[in-house]
């Protein structure tokens, strides 16, 4: 690779289900930027989310395919081609392809500050070692992400997983609460998470 | 408004640099958190301007290009990369001159920009650029005023001094001018050999303080 520059096609970089990680690949730090492709007309190919916790804007573009955008409830046609441009960060805003193969391009920042990669690029890496029955690297990459973005909600809630699947009890109970602190969902999520089941007795557990 | 929708045949198209066609997409939809533009050209033109990211106006950006429609042929430090349609260009060093001419009619190539570990400001130059829809139509008073409120925002940028110059001699006004012109010139060698051959200079090139300014003396203008 070619450190001052490089070029690729799209649908060569590596695909995790329906993302393209784009910034990963490259090693973008400047802003955010993915694609995401549906399989199957039908298919959302842009979650129902807001950018609440990280204050960006985004930007959507349709590279080809098309999809109906429901921005703060209201439905939008967008074929290839498409714009779809979300400022405030409270909007919820999801999109559901309407032919198969739609992907959609997404560029991410927070105006007025620095770009910083979100917890939740972090924590996807690690999902794979889950899957595969790997806690143990599922927890090296998360404690490594950790260090390099303090304080991100999702990266502490995957931390505390790998680390109660791993037999580090105190520091799942710890990590499970700084995550609940800083996102209150994580505390509900996490009573129906099986990750938890070895630490449910944990002294420390219902404080969590 | 908490969301904005267009489509990339929808968004307006000025001149950018070289001849290409500028879908001010930054703009039009008033993105504050990066840098984010379209540009369009017709097989054999040139759809990206070659530059670097080292300039006065420019960011230092990291920049990420994305061929939308058509080819581009691009060029970085020399070295050609064929992109069609999907193809990502992402530039990481800032001194790497980058350029593209387009391969089809049609052309179309995203650009998103940004500087690591700085917050997002809109470029100088892109600021700059919302004069020259009036130079082009004869209106050199709107894009003198432009310029300068770029110009005493950023008094150390050459390519703004000297733009505003160039405005200022096309508007009548030789004293602005040829201050202005010695502030670019002693700011960066190029705009001396620049002025000499400028059509835009015409009208100060005669003047006897012309010389003195090229020079890039603050004392041209007496």
């Amino acid at each position: 690779m070619n450190e001052k520059y490089e070029v690729a096609r799209l649908d060569e970089l590596d695909r995790s289900g329906s993302w393209t990680r784009v910034r990963g690949h490259f090693g973008i730090e400047a802003f955010g930027v993915n694609a995401w492709t549906a399989g199957a007309s039908g298919d959302q190919v842009i979650s129902d989310h807001n950018e609440e916790r990280s204050g960006h804007e985004e930007l959507y573009v349709v590279l080809n395919g098309r999809a109906i955008f429901t921005v703060d409830g209201r439905d939008v046609d967008a074929p290839a081609g498409a714009l779809v441009f979300v400022n405030e960060p409270q909007t919820q805003r999801k999109a559901i392809a309407t032919e198969a193969g739609t992907s959609v391009l997404a560029v991410g920042a927070k105006p007025g500050e620095a770009y910083q990669p979100l917890g939740w690029e972090w924590s996807s890496d690690a999902f794979q070692y889950f899957e595969s029955g790997e806690p143990e690297r599922a927890y090296e990459l998360l404690a490594a992400a950790d260090t390099a973005h303090p304080d991100s909600p999702s990266v502490l809630y995957n931390l505390a997983c790998a680390e109660a699947l791993t037999g580090r009890s105190e520091e799942a109970v710890d990590h499970l609460r700084r995550a609940g602190q800083l996102y209150e969902p994580f505390a509900e999520i996490a009573r129906d998470d099986s990750d938890f089941d070895s630490i449910r007795d944990h002294p420390g557990y219902a404080g969590a | 408004m908490s969301f904005r929708v267009t489509t990339l045949d929808e968004v307006p198209r000025e001149e950018g640099a070289d001849g290409s066609d500028w879908l001010r997409l930054r703009k039009q939809l008033d993105v504050r958190a990066f840098g984010v533009n379209v540009y369009g050209a017709s097989a054999g033109n040139r759809v990206i301007e070659e530059h670097d990211e080292l300039g006065a106006a420019a960011g230092r950006h990291q920049e990420l290009y994305l061929v939308l429609r058509g080819r581009a042929r691009f060029e970085l430090d020399g070295d050609v990369r064929d992109a069609p349609t999907g193809t990502a260009v992402f530039v990481r060093d800032p001194a790497v001159r980058r350029g593209a001419h387009a391969e089809e009619d049609g052309t179309l190539v995203l650009v998103v920009g940004g500087t690591p570990g700085h917050a997002y400001e809109v470029s100088v130059w892109e600021q700059a650029a919302d004069a020259y829809p009036h130079w082009r139509n004869g209106d050199y008073a709107t894009a003198v005023r432009i310029l300068r409120d770029v110009a005493d925002r950023y008094p150390e940028r050459g390519l703004i001094l000297y733009n505003l110059a160039c405005a200022e001699a096309l508007n009548g006004e030789p004293d602005a001018a040829l201050e202005h012109l010695a502030r670019a010139a002693a700011l960066e060698e190029r705009w001396r050999q620049a002025a000499r051959d400028d059509p835009d200079l015409e009208a100060v090139r005669d003047d006897p303080r012309f010389e003195l300014a090229v020079a890039g003396q603050a004392g041209a203008t007496g």
